[in-house]
């Protein structure tokens, strides 16, 4: 579903599937409760983006309000501006080659021009560290 | 006739005798059955005027949800399911559940599209529940059910939302009724917690609702004057007010109730240890003894947890009616304050 123009509160709101996107900005809590799919949002979005999550994708092509993240499972947000502050155990962190993929296919699905490697990801802290901690050898090589 | 006091009791009152010095005919008989009148000014008959408002369905294999949730809609009492709580079950459709109560919880968890078809009733819920620990989550084992998932003996909770997170205000709950009400044909019900009365019922009358249940702890008798008191100095004083309470009332006590204005009791108590019995305890002797020999479970097994059902629900019903014959009334909702004298 592609939006041309702004959206309010609660976009995607306990989506479960599918691919929503906006090309102007979004509200309050973008994709809160969020169970799988992808919201995808050009413009800035305001606070509580992700909160309560279960999974899926979320890209912001603008700037975020306060409390980014705090998703309660696998959730992945893209993030190309700058968080006002993101939510307790939350970080940023670069792509990784696998994600810079993933990115242009849903950079190009959605009709945004944007090269994917102007974003960020903003995860959980310990799956970051979990990450880094993951043992790579011959069939899971470091550079995935 | 007035309650003042929030620490009044249905101890406190009973029914009112029938008068020593003149004849009054009792009616003929005294019937459980209650309309229910939209809006819209649509109306739709119930058998009885209970629910069953939030089952624990995930604590139980589905097999014995489907049983016991068609076995208690089979006896007129309002069932509150989703789809996804009798998931994994090809052959059973919640569907074909009538009447049937669809629980709209803030963050839709659980909910699909197909839940609002040939639903009698959308409960907007604001209230939240508790998990066993008593926080406002979902347990894992009800977020895997929903999910379609294998279940799993860890015990984890996820934390709920605490207000609807595409409603800025409750100003939202207009277009949202609306939106429910282009989406199913079924009436639309806000239930939230008593505690919140003052600000949730001006809200749920302004949204035009079609009904309202509010869950109660403790003695429900102040709560359901003080809602009452609201819905009747509102514009619309015929919609419905359905009661949870946190313990079993008992007929007399249901009688009392509403008498006072309720409209609707759940009668969650009752129908939960239902749930929670054994479709194996169920069987007769020689019915176990070929379960064990590995013979297929003969199919009257199934008939026999929808007879002690309606057992169960029947005798229930028939108390209250029996208790609402001796105040002279043929119908529960012709019950009145006037009915009930101070002790």
């Amino acid at each position: 579903m592609r939006i041309r123009g702004n959206a309010g509160i609660g976009l995607g709101v306990a989506m479960r599937g599918g691919t929503l996107a906006v090309y102007g900005t979004a509200g309050d809590r973008v994709a809160a409760a969020m169970i799988g799919g992808e919201v995808l949002a050009r413009g800035d979005v305001g606070a509580d983006v992700g909160v309560g999550a279960r999974g899926g994708t979320i890209l912001i092509g603008g700037d975020c309000g306060p409390r980014l993240g705090e998703p309660q499972g696998d959730l992945i947000i893209f993030l190309r501006g700058k968080a006002a502050s993101l939510a307790s155990g939350m970080i940023e962190a670069t792509l990784r080659k696998r994600d810079e993929l993933r990115l242009g296919l849903l950079l190009i699905n959605a009709s945004i021009r944007a090269d994917a490697k102007e974003f960020r990801r903003v995860i959980p802290e310990q799956v970051l560290q979990a990450e880094r901690d993951r043992k790579r050898g011959e069939v899971d090589p470091n550079w995935r | 006739m007035a309650i003042t006091s929030s620490s009044e009791s249905l101890l406190n009152w009973s029914l009112r005798l029938p008068p020593c010095d003149r004849f009054v005919r009792p009616p003929v008989h005294t019937t459980a059955a209650t309309s229910i009148t939209k809006s819209s000014g649509e109306s739709f008959e119930l058998a009885t005027p209970f629910f069953w408002f939030d089952p624990a369905w995930y604590q139980v294999d589905v097999e014995r949800c489907a049983l016991v949730a068609n076995a208690i809609a089979s006896c007129g009492i309002v069932v509150s399911v989703l789809h996804s709580d009798l998931a994994q079950i090809d052959n059973v459709d919640a569907s074909a559940l009538t009447p049937r109560m669809v629980p709209h919880r803030f963050d839709r968890a659980g909910l699909i599209y197909r839940d609002f078809a040939s639903a009698s009733f959308i409960d907007l819920r604001m209230a939240l529940s508790r998990d066993s620990h008593g926080r406002f989550a979902y347990p894992i084992n009800q977020l895997l059910r929903w999910a379609n998932q294998e279940e799993t003996q860890i015990d984890r909770s996820i934390d709920a939302m605490t207000f609807p997170p595409d409603w800025k205000s409750l100003d939202d709950m207009v277009p949202k009724v609306n939106q429910l009400r282009r989406l199913s044909s079924a009436a639309v019900f806000l239930s939230f917690d008593s505690f919140h009365l003052p600000v949730m019922m001006p809200a749920a009358l302004k949204a035009k609702v079609d009904g309202v249940i509010v869950q109660i702890s403790g003695d429900p008798l102040a709560s359901i004057v003080e809602a009452r008191r609201l819905i009747d100095e509102s514009e619309n004083t015929s919609i419905p007010l359905w009661i949870v309470t946190n313990t079993a009332l008992s007929p007399e006590d249901c009688v009392k109730c509403f008498a006072m204005g309720a409209n609707g009791i759940s009668v969650d108590a009752m129908c939960n240890g239902f749930l929670f019995g054994s479709n194996q305890l169920e069987m007769t002797t020689s019915e176990r003894a070929a379960r064990s020999f590995g013979l297929p479970k003969p199919a009257d097994s199934h008939q026999r947890i929808f007879h002690l059902a309606k057992q169960m629900v029947d005798r229930f019903v028939a108390d209250i009616c029996g208790h609402a014959h001796s105040c002279g009334v043929d119908r529960l909702s012709n019950l009145c304050p006037a009915h009930l004298t101070r002790t």
